[in-house]
Parts: structure tokens; C-alpha cells; sequence
């Protein structure tokens, strides 16, 4: 892998893992609060808004392939 | 209680990812311990004990697979999940391959660990239950203090509740370490004599000049020394019961009049010219081959077979191999109340160890080991680990048959075992049982003076080389 290429793998990781963190707390959290609490509603957007940057994460080019416009 | 709860061990380097694992995990009662990274968490596996490692594939200072490899090798037996953003056929093959109990992609699917958490749990559960069920039923196979479900320990149970009541000597044979005192205290306990007096003589303990004044007590002036008129063991014991172990040591200038005792109940103290009645049952015990040794001279033949009218021979725990699990489940058992530590089962391959040991040292090596190992384990279930290691302690492991070596011989080898053992160790050991010198030294399966020369070595290794003076 090229050094660009092993840097933007690397960012790819930590990206990942961060959105990971948001959706796996969101998820617990949706899990634990009563179906019937206000909060929930804004719980799910924020996992939606994590499941969708993780979508969109993964639709980046690998390393080696170049961005299309 | 958090010492009951299974331990699960986390190791990720992203904070947010070792928060997300602890919060999940302590909600299905885990007791969650976070690493930051995989070196420093390798170090301390061998102190935490978990029962499940959960593991980042792709850390900085060290590959998930490596840390893996590691921990088998410290424990090969605890569960360990990988876990990666960037699943491979590759990785997940290597993580198979090297025994992982699962690899998980991330994001996680909570429904997919808490299965495996699950699992984990209930195995641990599963041994609990076999151990207790193993502990339950040793009580209801114990007899007298012994715990036996094989053929021979039960006839031996038939034999004592069926003689006890009217036998008057006994001879007990068996190799060292099967429990010969406890069935001389069975045959006291079961007998008509069970609230009179039961007295324990080692034969191998009283110096030779002093037997007679021991057994038969001796008058004021008897000899130089005996400044006091003193009464032995056999008048002591009227209506009860003397225990001779060791019986084989006893030397041949005392058998004569041990055989008078035993016949009619006549002893005379040192001394004096009168005899005296005395209503004694005895009980010998030895781990010769009395028959032989009466052949050979070195045993009074009369004496033998009066005391050998009622012989019982104790086979030794590797013909009875099946009595083994339930005689650990029992060690463990009173070992964990007696140090107050949360133990609660066995790993099946540490108990494979224990089931194929030879056991020159019988019972009571066996319930030393499991003692040892006991105190070694950090966790809620004994491993293959404190078994080995605890067993590499054990002098009857390393010198081989009873018997053998002589007594000198035996403290030297003693010496340079405990020259491998390291002195943490020995520390620890001292700390766990409050510096009790005589405790740790029975744990150590050692002797209390080699357990202070040993302590005195240390210091001067410590001290550094003697400096002369200038």
C-alpha cells in the first residue's frame, strides 16, 4: 500500500470505529428506554445519522481506486 | 457479589469502544476489566483471571491475533472473541485456527456477544453444578471423615462398622498418605469405646531409649533423669484406645513387652516390680511389610500376628481412581472456606491432570496439591496452571516412590526444589496465610525447618555477597 493509501486505510479504521461507538451506545440506549419515552425519537436519528456515515463510509473509494466526481 | 460474577477482560485501544463493552457487559453481570493495549494486558492475564477476553484485531503495539496466541499459551483454556472493523477470510481463519471462541465484526451485534457471553456464562455454571454435585456427593459417600465411592473404601466402611464393635487389635497397612489414622480413629469412633479416651503414639518419633518409659511410664529414680514418677500411654489409655503408627518402627527391645500388654493387659513401669491391669484396645498401623520384616528377623513374629489377627490394607488412591473427583470436589471445598476465597469448580483438564497423576503420596499429597493450587488461583475455578504448578511443588512428583530417599537425601532434594520456586511465591504464600511459618510450610508440602532454611538463603542471596572487611 502506498503511504496515502495506508493513511487513508488507517482514517478508514478510525472513522469506523468511531461511528461503531455512536451507533452501539445509541442502539443500548433504544434498547433500555421505555417504548413510550420522548427521547427515544431523537436516540433514533442519532443512530440513523451513525447507519447512514457508516454507508456513506463505506461507499469512499480503497485506497489505490481514484474518487470519482 | 463481584467476586462471583465471570470476568470479562476487554482490550481495545479506543476508550469509546472499551466503554461501550463495559456498559453492555456489566448489564449481563459481568465484572468487566479494560486494557488500553495488548502488551500491558498480556502481562497482567496471568493475575486477572478471565473467563472470557474480549479483543481488538488491530491495535498499535500489538496485533489481536499475537495477544491471542499469548493468552493460550498463559491459559489455554480461557475463551478468548477477536474482534475487527475490517473482517478478512485470512484473519478469521488464523483466529480459528489458533482457538479463538469467536471473531466479531464491527460495528457490534449486541445479539451475537451477548450469546457468546451467554455461553461463557453458562459453561462456567455448568462446571459449578458438576463440582457441587461432586462436593454433595463426597458427603454422602464420607464416612468417618473418609470419602470413598470405589469398591474398596466401601467394603473398608463395611469392615469397620462390622468389626468395630468387637475387635481388640487392629493392624492397618497401607502405603503413606492413605489415611491410616483416620481408620485406627474410625474403629474408636464406631466401637464401644467411642467416649473414652484415644491416644496416638508415632513410633517413629520416640527416641528408642525412652519407648518403654513412653508406653509404660516409669517410677521416680528409675533412671538418671527421671526425677518424677510418670505414668505411659498404656495406663493413660485404660478403657480406651492407643494408636501405635508406625508400629513397624518400633525396636525390638520394647516388642516383648508390647506383646505382653496387648496379650494380657500386664504393663510395668520403669523401675518398678509390681504390673498393673490395664484394659487397652490397640490399634497399629504401618506402611512395611510387617509379614515380610516378622519373616526376616526384624519384626517379633508373635507380635506380629497378634497384632495382625484383624489386618486391614488400605489400597492406595491409584487403584481407586475413581474416588478422585469426588475427594477434589471436597479439598476444594474446604480449602475455599478455610482461605476464604471465592472457588467454586475445576477446569475438566486440570482435573484430567489430577485423575492421571501417579500418587506415590496418596490422599494426602493429593488434598496437598489441590490446597497448593488453591491458594495459587486467583479466579473462581481451578486451572490446569495452579494444577501443574502445584503439583511441580509437590516433593512426591519430583522424588518419586515413597520411601525411597532417605532423610537427609529428602530435606537436600527439598532444598533444591525450593531453590526453582520463585520467591514471590513463597511471599505469597506467607501473606495469604498470615505468616504462619507452619501453615505455609504444609502448603508448600515442605517441611517447617526447610521452609526456614530456605527463608534464610533468600535473605542472604538478597543481602548480596558477604563484604570482608578492608
Amino acid at each position: 500500500m502506498t503511504e496515502p493509501g495506508a493513511a487513508l486505510g488507517k482514517w478508514r479504521h478510525d472513522m469506523k470505529n468511531q461511528l461503531g461507538i455512536i451507533l452501539g451506545f445509541a442502539e443500548l440506549l433504544l434498547q433500555e428506554l421505555d417504548p413510550a419515552d420522548a427521547r427515544r425519537a431523537d436516540i433514533q436519528e442519532i443512530h440513523s445519522a451513525a447507519k447512514r456515515a457508516m454507508e456513506l463510509l463505506a461507499s469512499l473509494p480503497s485506497s489505490g481506486e481514484s474518487a470519482k466526481p | 457479589m463481584s467476586e462471583n460474577r465471570p470476568t470479562l477482560l476487554a482490550i481495545d485501544d479506543e476508550p469509546g469502544m472499551l466503554a461501550l463493552v463495559e456498559r453492555f457487559a456489566r448489564g449481563l453481570n459481568f465484572n468487566v476489566i479494560c486494557h488500553p493495549e495488548g502488551r500491558g494486558a498480556i502481562e497482567h492475564v496471568s493475575q486477572l483471571h478471565p473467563d472470557v477476553v474480549l479483543v481488538d484485531l488491530q491495535m498499535p503495539d500489538v496485533n489481536g491475533l499475537d495477544v491471542l496466541k499469548a493468552i493460550r499459551e498463559v491459559d489455554p483454556h480461557c475463551n478468548v472473541v477477536l474482534m475487527t472493523g475490517h473482517a478478512s477470510v485470512d484473519s478469521a481463519i488464523e483466529a480459528v485456527r489458533l482457538g479463538a471462541l469467536d471473531y466479531l465484526t464491527k460495528p457490534l451485534d449486541f445479539d451475537r456477544l451477548r450469546d457468546l457471553l451467554t455461553t461463557v456464562e453458562k459453561g462456567i455454571e455448568r462446571r459449578e453444578a458438576l463440582m457441587k454435585i461432586d462436593a454433595d456427593v463426597a458427603h454422602q459417600f464420607e464416612f468417618q471423615g473418609m470419602i470413598g465411592r470405589s469398591a474398596a473404601m466401601q467394603d473398608l466402611f463395611d469392615s469397620i462398622r462390622r468389626l468395630a464393635p468387637h475387635v481388640r487389635t487392629v493392624l492397618i497397612t497401607g502405603e503413606t498418605g492413605t489415611g491410616k489414622e483416620l481408620v485406627a480413629r474410625a474403629f474408636h469412633k464406631v466401637g464401644p469405646r467411642r467416649d473414652r479416651r484415644f491416644l496416638t503414639v508415632n513410633c517413629s518419633a520416640v527416641v528408642d531409649t525412652l519407648f518403654e518409659s513412653e508406653l509404660f511410664g516409669h517410677q521416680r529414680g528409675a533412671f538418671t533423669g527421671a526425677t518424677e514418677t510418670k505414668i505411659g500411654v498404656f495406663e493413660h489409655a485404660d478403657g480406651g484406645t492407643l494408636f501405635l503408627d508406625e508400629v513397624g518402627e518400633l525396636p525390638m527391645s520394647v516388642q516383648p513387652k508390647l506383646l505382653r500388654a496387648v496379650e494380657y493387659g500386664e504393663v510395668q513401669r520403669v523401675g518398678s516390680l509390681e504390673s498393673k491391669h490395664v484394659d487397652v484396645h490397640v490399634i497399629g498401623a504401618t506402611n512395611r511389610d510387617l509379614r515380610a520384616a516378622a519373616a526376616g528377623g526384624q519384626f517379633r513374629s508373635d507380635l506380629y500376628y497378634r497384632l495382625g489377627i484383624m489386618e486391614i490394607h488400605l489400597a492406595p488412591l491409584r487403584d481407586r481412581r475413581e474416588d478422585i473427583p469426588l475427594l477434589t470436589a471436597a479439598f476444594i471445598r474446604d480449602a475455599a472456606k478455610r482461605l476464604n476465597r471465592p472457588l467454586s469448580g475445576i477446569s475438566i483438564p486440570a482435573e484430567r491432570l489430577l485423575q492421571q497423576a501417579p500418587w506415590d503420596g496418596n490422599i494426602r499429597e493429593l488434598r496437598n496439591v489441590v490446597e497448593r493450587a488453591c491458594l495459587l488461583c486467583e479466579g473462581r475455578m481451578l486451572s490446569e496452571r495452579e494444577i501443574t504448578a502445584a503439583m511441580k511443588t509437590s516433593p512426591r512428583m519430583v522424588f518419586g516412590p515413597s520411601g525411597s530417599e532417605t532423610g537427609a537425601e529428602r530435606a537436600e532434594l527439598e532444598g533444591d526444589l525450593l531453590s526453582t520456586v520463585q520467591r514471590t511465591q513463597i511471599d505469597r504464600i506467607l501473606k495469604r496465610v498470615g505468616g504462619n511459618k507452619t501453615q505455609a510450610a504444609r502448603l508448600l508440602g515442605i517441611s517447617r525447618r526447610s521452609l526456614y532454611r530456605w527463608i534464610d538463603r533468600l535473605d542472604r542471596v538478597e543481602a548480596g555477597p558477604s563484604r570482608s572487611e578492608d
